[in-house]
């Protein structure tokens, strides 16, 4: 069954809106401000903070998803009744962990999960609703599952969404394990020092292509094919080999006709991740006939930092950007270009999309891969 | 495709008045004495339950090969990171970021016992990890019945583990880890397990049911929700005289959504009879192992000897449902 979006949503460092979001990746100049909270540091280590969107929800991350999912609902012209039996996938890595982290409120820890709930009740989404949690893949999952549950019936259309907001602890850990990057996110630069977190939400109303033609919709942009797979090797550091990532990108590429025009890379600025994703991805389309330097590779994160269980909704929703515009924004923040990186990056200005298809990935901590393609829609 | 359910395993606290400090679990007699120092007690549970669901022992060596990437594991949560994140939050705001050890780290992500016992089992088809409260663990089975039909797994262990965010009860919620091994019938050759099917999962399904304005489920969206769980299929093959058999009606709530519980089983007993299906023995029984709760009724209702169809579901106070129906996996095409 063929699975289109009809609606985009997105709430970001650049502020609301998915206009917001692609003015600022192509202005490609954005960094980090200092984080709200030391997080146990000796100074405030480095956020891209997302603005307050004063929608309400119990907790940031809910009230960051509140905004982005209604975007998207609009624009897909989603009445309450086509909600009824409509679907809800979230990705989310730490939900709405603020509400836990509050100074002086100890005690048992707050239901930082149920921003599911939350989004159902307020939109009145009444068919299946899922909250998954795979870490920073999350939100690629959340869009697959998404896929899934329209694919076998169990919904025809489906808010496919993920957020993730500032966390102390979240910052605090990744500082503990060398993860973070003290300057920026810079995940082009030979130099790049680990991630530097982000908050934001992104949303995706996906739907068959029976029920957009039924209700008038445009397709956006068409799934093409998703991949899944988990290294099943370490909790926190990728299989060194990528043979199971490989082979997610694999399984997604085989849903289109030929090679992708740009991969928006999960690369975060951690340099063995990176490494091991950028091979993982020339050697899938080596082998689905085409060679790396084809592919137009983007990192948005540079200029949005690493907002974990919505990265790769973000990257779903850039993807389908990039196939409405026709182009492959700049890669920020690149003094010394990695040259390992078997991809072309384009570095000094938007680059025209050679072909209309994008493929989108999402690795996390766990060794969780899933891989999405996306084409223009007829 | 029939879906079998060929193994289940558990390990669950239940309320000891007189125990004192005394641990109810004790990881080496499941997990051995080495290697699980640094795992939460969430992931030493779902270990302990995963390694009995798939009948192997702690020490034996995860899947490799083409087996292992059609072995997936889905896990459902909702405490997975609590302690460790009250802890870790203190601690950073007390002590700074030394005062944490690198070898806790990983427990701070809800990912964290699935992706151990992914990397224990060797799944590669895909670990994916679910955190609604309540109804994550019968989310898990709905999961992986859906990746089976799709042919994303040939075999899952449809999981869930908790660790109550207070002790011995305190909250009402007890810890627990479940597990249960589903398998694609004719697709998974040598599954470990059961030599033997215990059941076979018919249908599964999740909805959301919004308050509506009286505080209780929007009778519509209450009516329209029952009439699809009475319309789960009963057999995965041809209706017989078996789908006659009178269904057992389980709903499972924590105590708060004990209302939601009581109209979810009157709703779909009604819808049940407009099937002309009998319902026997509906109940409504309390979730007191979190989000584990679900899977430990779906256990006790797979039994081997043959506990007839049954449905499921599980309700959570903020308005998740999950309903998963299920029959004897006997008669000619599981033999």
């Amino acid at each position: 069954m063929t699975v289109v979006v009809t609606g985009l949503g997105a709430v970001s460092c650049f502020g609301s809106g998915t206009g917001a979001l692609w003015e600022g990746l192509l202005r490609a100049d954005r960094r980090p401000e200092p984080a709200p909270d030391l997080c146990g540091l000796p100074a405030r280590p480095h956020l891209y903070a997302a603005p307050d969107t004063g929608a309400p929800g119990t907790g940031r991350t809910g009230a960051l998803l509140a905004t982005a999912v209604a975007e998207a609902v609009a624009e897909a012209g989603l009445t309450r009744r086509d909600l009824l039996d409509a679907g809800l996938a979230v990705g989310t890595s730490l939900g709405d962990i603020d509400l836990a982290e509050r100074a002086g409120e100890p005690g048992p820890h707050p239901a930082t999960h149920r921003v599911t709930a939350l989004l159902a009740a307020r939109f009145g989404v009444g068919g299946p609703g899922q909250t998954l949690s795979t870490a920073c893949s999350a939100g690629a999952y959340a869009v697959a599952w998404g896929a899934e549950l329209i694919g076998t019936g169990q919904a025809d259309v489906v808010v496919a969404c993920g957020g993730d907001a500032f966390s102390r602890v979240a910052v605090g850990t990744l500082q503990r394990f060398g993860l973070l990057d003290g300057e920026c996110c810079r995940p082009f630069d030979t130099h790049r020092a680990g991630m530097v977190t982000g908050e934001g939400a992104a949303a995706l109303v996906l739907e068959s292509a029976e029920s957009a033609r039924r209700r008038g919709r445009t397709a956006h942009a068409v799934l093409a094919g998703h991949g899944w797979s988990c290294d099943a090797h370490h909790p926190m550091a990728p299989e060194p080999s990528g043979e199971q990532l490989r082979r997610s990108a694999a399984r997604a590429l085989a849903g289109l006709d030929g090679i992708p025009g740009a991969a928006v890379l999960h690369r975060a600025g951690v340099a063995v991740n990176d490494t091991v994703e950028a091979t993982a991805i020339g050697e899938a389309v080596s082998a689905a006939g085409g060679s790396g330097g084809e592919v137009l590779g983007y990192a948005p994160k540079a200029v949005m930092g690493h907002t974990a269980g919505a990265a790769g909704v973000f990257g779903c929703v850039i993807a389908a950007l990039v196939l409405r515009h026709g182009l492959v924004p700049p890669n920020a923040h690149v003094t010394d270009p990695d040259l390992e990186c078997p991809l072309t990056v384009p570095l000094d200005g938007p680059v025209p999309l050679p072909r209309p298809s994008v493929l989108v990935s999402g690795t996390g901590f766990g060794g969780n891969n899933a891989v999405l393609t996306w084409r223009a829609a007829a | 495709m029939t879906v079998l359910i060929t193994g289940v395993g558990a390990v669950a606290e239940e309320p000891r008045p007189d125990a004192g400090d005394v641990p109810w679990f004790d990881p080496a007699a499941h997990l051995g004495r080495r290697g699980w120092k640094y795992l939460t007690p969430a992931t030493r549970y779902l270990l302990a339950a995963g390694n009995e669901a798939l009948g192997r022992r702690h020490d034996d060596p995860p899947l490799a090969g083409a087996a292992s990437e059609r072995f997936g594991v889905v896990t459902g949560t909702q405490y997975a990171i609590d302690r460790v994140h009250r802890r870790m939050n203190a601690t950073l705001t007390t002590e700074g970021v030394h005062g944490i050890s690198p070898a806790e780290v990983p427990g701070f992500s809800m990912n964290t016992p699935g992706s151990q016992l992914a990397i224990t089992t060797g799944a590669r088809a895909f670990s994916v990890t679910l955190t609604n409260p309540v109804t994550a663990g019968l989310e898990a089975v709905q999961f992986a019945v859906t990746a089976l039909r799709t042919g994303r797994a040939d075999v899952v262990v449809a999981a869930a583990a908790d660790q109550a965010s207070e002790d011995h009860g305190g909250s009402g919620e007890y810890d627990a880890a479940a597990a249960v091994v589903l398998s694609a019938r004719g697709r998974a050759p040598g599954t470990a397990g059961a030599g033997r099917p215990l059941a076979a999962v018919t249908g599964a399904l999740s909805r959301f049911l919004a308050p509506g304005p009286a505080g209780g489920p929007d009778p519509a969206a209450l009516a329209a929700s029952a009439a699809r769980i009475a319309a789960l299929p009963r057999t995965a093959g041809a209706v017989g005289p078996r789908a006659a058999r009178a269904v057992r009606l389980v709903v499972v709530a924590p105590p708060a959504a004990t209302p939601l519980a009581l109209a979810v089983r009157d709703a779909v007993t009604t819808a049940l009879a407009d099937t002309r299906s009998m319902v026997r023995d509906a109940a409504v029984h309390p979730a007191r192992h979190c989000a584990v709760s679900g899977l430990l009724e779906l256990i006790a209702l797979a039994r081997p000897d043959g506990g007839g169809p049954a449905l499921l579901v599980s309700v959570s106070e903020s308005g998740h449902l999950t309903a998963i129906r299920i029959d004897d996996a006997v008669g000619p095409e599981f033999t």
